[in-house]
């Protein structure tokens, strides 16, 4: 198992080296030039080209490349063009409000959502099951603005309960931390809900046809053991995928609820560094969530064998 | 019961605290991100608007755009024009505490002179500049120049800002890393975030005018200890915070949401800059069909600048203001000189008919498109239907901002990835002078995206910065656009006037231009 982790950990390594090669690349061929951004209209042919030697958009794409993949290396994502200050430094401001974010989405959608699916599949062709099944389809279209302008509209707006906007650190407190935060989870929430409720049903009615549930039955075990020991556990493997595949979804979904909500977090600060054509923190940003992906990607691998034990790595 | 009364107090008193620092501090949702913090080295209005909280600047224009004294005490100018002698006002200091020198003031006006369109004029008429006291220069010139008080003053892009020596010694086209200013509020790095909250403190050593606030000039009381500029990129969100009281002030207010805001009863909506920004339809003089005059003039009288506003703005007239000449409405160089080309009844089949004999054969017009900037991009839509109508090939290309500013340097034709036309806006403190109106200048390859060639308007705008009174300096003006409706280097689309909106306990809004942040208190 150690040597699994340690090799799936080594991994990322190549994988990372691709991201970075792509992320890079990508920015490198795409239109749009900070150094003109930055210089405005009022600057001659001459003032972008001197803006862009001091940014070093002049040298070659080697060169570029080879820099920036030697300072990563090192730990260093570089400075942002535009306001000067170490990306890394700039994540870090904006990492917590995102990583609450998806972290009170998380459990708000897995808590609501595994128990809703299994209900559904346990309440087959029932209006309840109906009624599920209708909240996903919901969940699936309705777009996470919509769902956020909605929330805030009756729960800030008319009811005052919460605030519109904005993000309180942990380190404030948890009710304030909180209060921020209720809204965006739920309006990000939507999607991701929808998505596990559904593959926990489907996953639940194959296990609940199996003959050890048949038995358990018979053995006379009560039926939330039956749905949430016996079945769910079997259920699982495919839920934690989804949920992990889900992941992907959620940092989509942050970009758009960030900015509903104002929240500054790493979505907002990566669309803010594609408008502007801010490579250096786009490209740090992008990383930072491929790195994540792949370790999420790792630990639901690592997470199958905790509910079958058939698997070994 | 005293008892009572004591615990209550205690419990209280956390809370009253907590209300009395946020009665001092104002909540602002500026229009955009502040991503850079330096005003000589960016020209984004958002860093020139955070250069005016943080710097001061020699003169200060009023709200008649005239320049006066503001960290200068009083100027000389020699009785042949070629020598200014500045002298500062007493106990001006840096928010580091360090007092303000000459050697600071000519620093910085050397930066400055490297990077804004009137300070390279500057450049190139300067002989020397001295520092006389610790308080007093002189700018030695080889040509006399009787506009440089108002150089010095404007508040457009870039802006004169006096920093210490030591910072205005960075090299122009690199960002300075030392935000120690010399303005009413000093800037708080440690707290920044860009994309969300830049925060100020009121500068305690700052020693303001005597006289009355007036625009840029005059007095500037502070009133708040502190000013968070919280960045809200989502107009919904804005509004609603502003309605749930969780900000003071959007500078900005989409026009949709503008009825809304309307009618919430602690909202103010109010006309704050009165020089707005000017829509301008832009061409590529390079490539055709643009590249012939008579194409460019056939536009003409089928533009109707209301229907650009009301696309840019809306249709509450109090929103824009038509027709607009070449130079910003209501500034003192606004001038209706030809303009019945564009007041005249308005016609498609005359232009259609002028565009058959331009000698136009079906050419592609790609125009370009901001999409997203709402703004922007109604103007181009309006501009590439009437093109359509009129019988032009238009190919509209939408495409980001960022995208769209590399994208309009470039000189090759439409089949190789250029571009024939484009709509913006211009900042009406830009356009209100011939100085730093570059739609209007003709200076071929160095000129604004588009790059026409007129020898007329570089010889007028050459004369301005001569002229020696208001007078002359409107006698240019009415030749500049009577030139311009011939040779059309770009379109007046109208003047769009942005409002700002409030909450009802802001009171004191300095009116002229951007927000300013003296002289608002809460009420």
């Amino acid at each position: 198992m150690f040597a699994y982790v340690v090799r799936r950990v080594l991994a990322t390594i190549p994988v990372m080296g691709l991201v970075a090669l792509f992320v890079f690349s990508l920015l490198y061929l795409a239109p749009g030039d900070p150094a003109a951004v930055i210089a405005g209209d009022q600057a001659t042919p001459q003032d972008v080209e001197r803006i862009r030697a001091s940014l070093g958009l002049d040298r070659s794409y080697l060169v570029r490349f080879g820099e920036w993949f030697f300072r990563i290396l090192q730990g260093d994502l570089g400075l942002s063009i535009f306001t000067n200050l170490p990306v890394t430094t700039m994540i870090a401001q904006r990492i917590e409000p995102t990583l609450s974010l998806m972290i009170l989405t998380l459990i708000l959608a897995i808590s609501i959502a595994v128990p809703m699916g299994v209900i559904a599949a346990w309440k087959q062709g029932t209006l309840i099951d109906r009624a599920v099944m209708g909240f996903a389809v919901l969940g699936f279209s309705v777009p996470v603005f919509v769902v956020g302008y909605v929330l805030a509209y009756i729960f800030a707006l008319e009811l005052d309960w919460l605030p519109v906007q904005g993000y309180t650190p942990f380190a404030r407190g948890f009710f304030p931390w909180l209060q921020n935060l209720i809204l965006p989870s739920i309006a990000l929430g939507g999607v991701y809900i929808a998505l596990i409720a559904r593959i926990t049903r489907a996953t639940m009615l194959e296990v609940l046809q199996q003959d050890y549930i048949r038995t358990a039955r018979a053995k006379g075990a009560n039926q939330s053991s039956i749905l949430f020991v016996h079945a769910l556990k079997n259920a699982a493997v495919p839920i934690v995928t989804v949920i992990g595949i889900g992941i992907a979804l959620l940092i989509g979904g942050a970009v758009v609820t960030e900015s509903v909500f104002a929240i500054p977090g790493l979505g907002r600060l990566t669309v803010d560094a594609i408008l502007r054509r801010d490579y250096p923190v786009i490209q740090g940003v992008v990383l930072l969530f491929s790195f994540v992906y792949v370790l999420v990607n790792l630990a639901i691998d690592l997470a199958y064998t905790l509910f079958d034990p058939r698997i070994r790595y | 019961m005293r008892r009572r009364a004591l615990i209550a107090a205690g419990v209280a008193a956390p809370f009253v605290a907590s209300a009395q620092v946020a009665a001092r501090t104002l909540r602002f949702v500026p229009q955009s991100n502040l991503a850079s913090l330096d005003p000589v080295w960016s020209t984004a209005v958002i860093v020139r608007n955070h250069g005016l909280m943080i710097y001061d600047m020699l003169f200060g224009l009023d709200a008649a755009l005239q320049p006066r004294h503001q960290m200068a005490e009083g100027h000389e100018v020699s009785a042949d024009g070629l020598t200014w002698t500045i002298g500062l006002r007493e106990g001006l200091r840096f928010h580091d505490g360090a007092p303000v020198r000459s050697a600071d003031c000519i620093a910085s006006i050397l930066r400055w002179s490297k990077r804004d369109v009137l300070g390279q004029r500057l450049g190139t008429l300067l002989d020397e500049m001295r520092a006389e006291t610790k308080t007093r220069f002189t700018i030695r010139l080889k040509r006399p120049w009787a506009g440089l008080a108002w150089a010095l003053g404007k508040p457009s892009a870039n802006m004169c800002a006096i920093m210490p020596e030591r910072v205005a010694q960075t090299d122009p086209f690199i960002q300075i890393t030392d935000t120690t200013g010399s303005g009413p509020y000093s800037f708080r790095r440690d707290l920044f975030r860009p994309g969300d909250l830049a925060v100020y403190e009121r500068f305690a050593g700052y020693r303001s005018r005597e006289e009355p606030s007036d625009f840029l000039a005059g007095a500037k009381p502070v009133h708040f200890d502190r000013v968070e500029w919280r960045v809200m990129p989502d107009p919904a969100t804005a509004s609603a915070a502003l309605q749930n009281n969780e900000a003071d002030w959007w500078e900005n207010p989409l026009p949709d949401l503008l009825p809304v805001l309307r009618r919430h009863r602690e909202i103010v909506i109010d006309q704050v800059n009165a020089f707005g920004n000017l829509g301008v339809l832009r061409f590529n003089f390079l490539h055709p069909p643009f590249n012939n005059p008579a194409v460019r003039r056939a536009l003409l009288p089928a533009i109707d600048q209301r229907a650009f506003m009301d696309a840019a703005i809306g249709t509450d007239t109090a929103l824009s203001r038509v027709p607009s000449g070449c130079f910003t409405p209501g500034s003192p160089l606004a001038n209706d000189e030809g303009l019945s080309v564009l007041t005249g009844p308005r016609s498609l089949d005359a232009a259609k008919a002028a565009l058959a004999a331009s000698g136009y054969r079906g050419e592609r017009v790609a125009m370009m498109s901001a999409s997203d900037l709402p703004g922007l991009q109604n103007l181009s839509e309006v501009a590439a239907d009437l093109m359509r109508r009129m019988g032009f090939n238009v190919d509209f290309q939408a495409m980001d901002w960022g995208t769209q500013i590399q994208r309009r340097a470039s000189r090759l034709g439409v089949d190789q990835g250029g571009w024939s036309a484009f709509c913006t806006t211009w900042e009406g403190l830009d356009v209100s002078v011939p100085g730093s109106h570059q739609p209007l200048r003709g200076n071929g390859a160095n000129a604004w995206s588009g790059w026409p060639e007129s020898p007329r308007l570089e010889a007028l705008r050459d004369a301005w910065f001569e002229a020696s009174d208001l007078a002359a300096e409107r006698a240019i003006a009415r030749q500049m656009q009577a030139i311009a409706w011939d040779e059309v280097p770009f379109i007046p689309l109208g003047l769009v006037l942005q409002p700002q909106a409030y909450r009802r306990s802001i009171t004191g809004v300095v009116k002229g231009g951007p927000a300013l942040f003296w002289g608002v208190r809460r009420a």
